[in-house]
């Protein structure tokens, strides 16, 4: 770990040499272990291949469901993984783009002006961009108070705002039209084109995970990414390195909050309506778990997090038990947390970052090696 | 005037609740800086526990059981002395083996426990409200509370109770911290663990002994609050669990009086706030988050709190 901005995995001598390489080697960075790799072309091709196959759309809604949790996992792991601070209110962000997207189309153009929504449809692609930037200044402005203390205290500060965003919702009824939520968000179009049937919707979901995993890892191994792994590791030796700290970690809210806000918008548009029942804390705690689950600080884990957990609990959903016990589900995403924590903090996949750090003093350097070398696949 | 006297005493009652939560939160961040999420879960089962022990039976996992019926002032005690091993298994299993992982770990896993104990009871308790049994000392024959006015102004005994009992509590607690060989053990532990360890000081004991007390101070307020809101619900604990900890950061992290303080302030400043500002008693539960924000940019240590914030 002398080098930190070196990948501690990536000097394996024969480099995986298959023409996919170039994708998984854009959607997860060149440090990903081979199998990881693997895994991932694997899931992005069921992901194309699955939808015609199975031809269902309770199925082509799951796989729906799953994306959009790649998405909101994927941005949570910046802060939680990347950054090493701990979000607990994530799906506020999320509540926002959607709200945002909601409200313009229905509540302003359709209520306040009158038009025809249906000739905006260029707005939709529009939001994305804006209903992300919004959650993102909202992710600055939460995150800032904190800055001075240590991180802990945005665990609380996030809770509390996601909470409190869902108040509003609530209560602020001119705005949100409150607990019966807003309804007759269009589908979204494209020049004509619109989004109308299932399958459909998912694959523009699915392009739209590609697009933010994509940009994800991109950013995580710039110079951006280091900078934050490094106060991950180490804030004061950071600092002392010469990064900006406060900076550094209001970008790392920032650009978590804008993935969560951008999906929020396509959540918005996909159901056509939102509630804030949609946005409640348990969501937050889920989005956690799916990072967890997968490993904190590596691009495929929240991937795997979200495939096997959201995919899980659809299919615990037809057990009688389950249904008549929905308390279930709070107790395995509990327990799960904290055995993960203590047995396996790096989660399924692993970080090797992460495991340097969680386990520190308890592997001797080549005993560490060894492990790098089996990870990895050799 | 009335009015807001009373806002005033409704406020101080509610304050003393937060600021018995607070104690765990201040005590056991003071030490090994952790945020423990379940507080306010043992909070809630304080209040369940109680309520079980009163009770001449009650359903539990959807089955009637029988239970002994005992006086409420029996019953918070066993509530207290059953969460409080609750609060120390928890410790054990949960956070000592992450003790020198990173902070993230800790934190993760104290929410975890936190989901878990909030499921756990409603798979017991179900998901709905579980009535509290009236208390017959403070509760007239026809099922009102007792209580006196002072002006215009109406005050339960009940209410006179929880603020004696929090004063008390308060004050032994001091006491233990400030006088005893424990307390002192407590106070070097807060300071630096390595060094008193190196002291002779056994600082798991010490660990133990503070999610103990915390444990138990979070579930003598939770018999309390079922008291005063006639009722217990698996997610009670959540709100004023989150207030309990900012209660615990407005006084100063790591201090026990500063804990009062700040559960005392936060009390007020809410039932003032939900009835004089415009639609407050919708946004409530935000006033805490906004005190947060305003005492962490301004004065991150605290009213009480003498320690520059620290870092990393």
């Amino acid at each position: 770990m002398s080098d930190p901005t070196r990948n501690d995995d990536a000097a394996g001598p024969e480099r995986p040499q298959t023409r996919l390489n170039p994708i998984a080697s854009a959607l997860t960075g060149d440090g990903t272990p081979r199998w990881q790799r693997a895994l991932l072309l694997g899931l992005l091709a069921l992901a194309i291949v699955l939808p015609f196959l199975v031809g269902s759309n309770r199925w082509i809604t799951l796989m729906t469901v799953v994306v959009i949790y790649i998405v909101l996992a994927s941005g949570l792991n910046i802060v939680v993984g990347f950054t090493g601070l701990l979000d607990l209110g994530y799906v506020a962000f999320y509540a926002i783009g959607a709200y945002y997207t909601a409200i313009i189309f229905n509540q302003v153009l359709k209520v306040r002006f009158g038009v025809d929504i249906d000739d905006y449809w260029w707005l939709t692609w529009v939001n994305f961009l804006v209903g992300g930037l919004m959650a993102a200044v909202a992710g600055v402005l939460i995150g800032y108070p904190t800055l001075r203390v240590r991180g802990d205290y945005l665990a609380i500060m996030t809770l509390g705002f996601g909470e409190i965003i869902r108040i509003v919702a609530n209560n602020w009824v001119g705005l949100t039209r409150g607990p019966s939520g807003i309804t007759g968000i269009p589908k979204p179009a494209l020049f004509g084109y619109e989004f109308s049937t299932q399958l459909s919707l998912y694959f523009l979901g699915l392009a739209i995970a590609l697009v933010s995993l994509w940009a994800i890892s991109r950013i995580v191994r710039s110079r951006i990414g280091r900078a934050w792994t490094a106060i991950r590791e180490d804030e004061i030796a950071a600092e002392a390195m010469g990064i900006h700290t406060s900076r550094y970690k209001l970008l790392s809210y920032a650009t978590g909050a804008f993935f969560a806000g951008a999906m929020g918008v396509f959540f918005g548009h996909y159901l056509n309506y939102i509630s804030p029942s949609s946005f409640m804390l348990m969501e937050s705690f889920l989005i956690l778990s799916l990072v967890v689950l997968g490993g904190m600080g590596n691009i495929a884990g929240p991937v795997l997090g979200a495939t096997i957990w959201i995919g899980l609990q659809e299919w615990l959903r037809d057990f009688t038990f389950v249904q008549t016990h929905p308390e279930t589900r709070g107790i395995a995403m509990g327990l799960v947390l904290v055995l993960l924590m203590v047995f396996r903090p790096q989660g399924l996949l692993g970080s090797l970052r992460v495991k340097l750090e969680m386990r520190p003093g308890s592997k001797s350097e080549a005993e560490h090696e060894r492990q790098v070398w089996s990870d990895a696949g050799h | 005037m009335n009015e807001f006297a009373q806002q005033l005493v409704n406020g101080l009652m509610i304050g003393c609740l937060y600021a018995l939560i607070a104690v765990g939160y201040t005590m056991v961040y003071g030490i090994i800086e952790l945020i423990n999420f379940a507080f306010g879960e043992l909070f809630m089962f304080g209040a369940f526990i109680t309520i079980m022990m009163m009770s001449e039976s009650i359903s539990l996992f959807g089955a009637t059981v029988g239970m002994p019926g005992l006086n409420f002032f029996v019953a918070i005690l066993i509530a207290m002395a059953v969460v409080a091993v609750m609060g120390v298994v928890i410790e054990r299993l949960a956070y000592r083996p992450l003790r020198n992982a990173p902070r993230l770990a800790a934190l993760i896993s104290a929410i975890g426990v936190s989901i878990l104990l909030q499921n756990v009871a409603q798979s017991i308790f179900g998901s709905q409200q579980v009535k509290f049994p009236d208390i017959p000392m403070f509760t007239t024959a026809a099922g009102a509370p007792k209580a006196f006015t002072v002006g215009n102004v109406e005050i339960t005994y009940f209410m006179v109770f929880v603020v004696v009992v929090t004063v008390i509590t308060m004050l032994l607690l001091n006491v233990y911290v400030k006088r005893t060989r424990m307390g002192r053990a407590m106070r070097a532990s807060a300071q630096d663990k390595n060094t008193s360890a190196l002291m002779g000081v056994n600082v798991n004991k010490v660990i133990a002994l503070t999610f103990l007390i915390g444990s138990a101070m979070g579930a003598l307020a939770g018999g309390l609050y079922g008291g005063v809101y006639h009722a217990a619900w698996p997610l009670m604990g959540f709100n004023p669990g989150l207030k309990a900890f900012i209660a615990a950061v407005l006084g100063g992290i790591g201090n026990i009086p500063g804990a009062f303080l700040g559960g005392l302030l936060l009390g007020v400043i809410e039932a003032l706030g939900s009835a004089y500002l415009p639609m407050g008693s919708q946004y409530r539960d935000a006033f805490a988050f906004v005190i947060l924000i305003l005492i962490l940019s301004f004065r991150p240590s605290g009213l009480l709190g003498s320690t520059v914030s620290q870092k990393a």
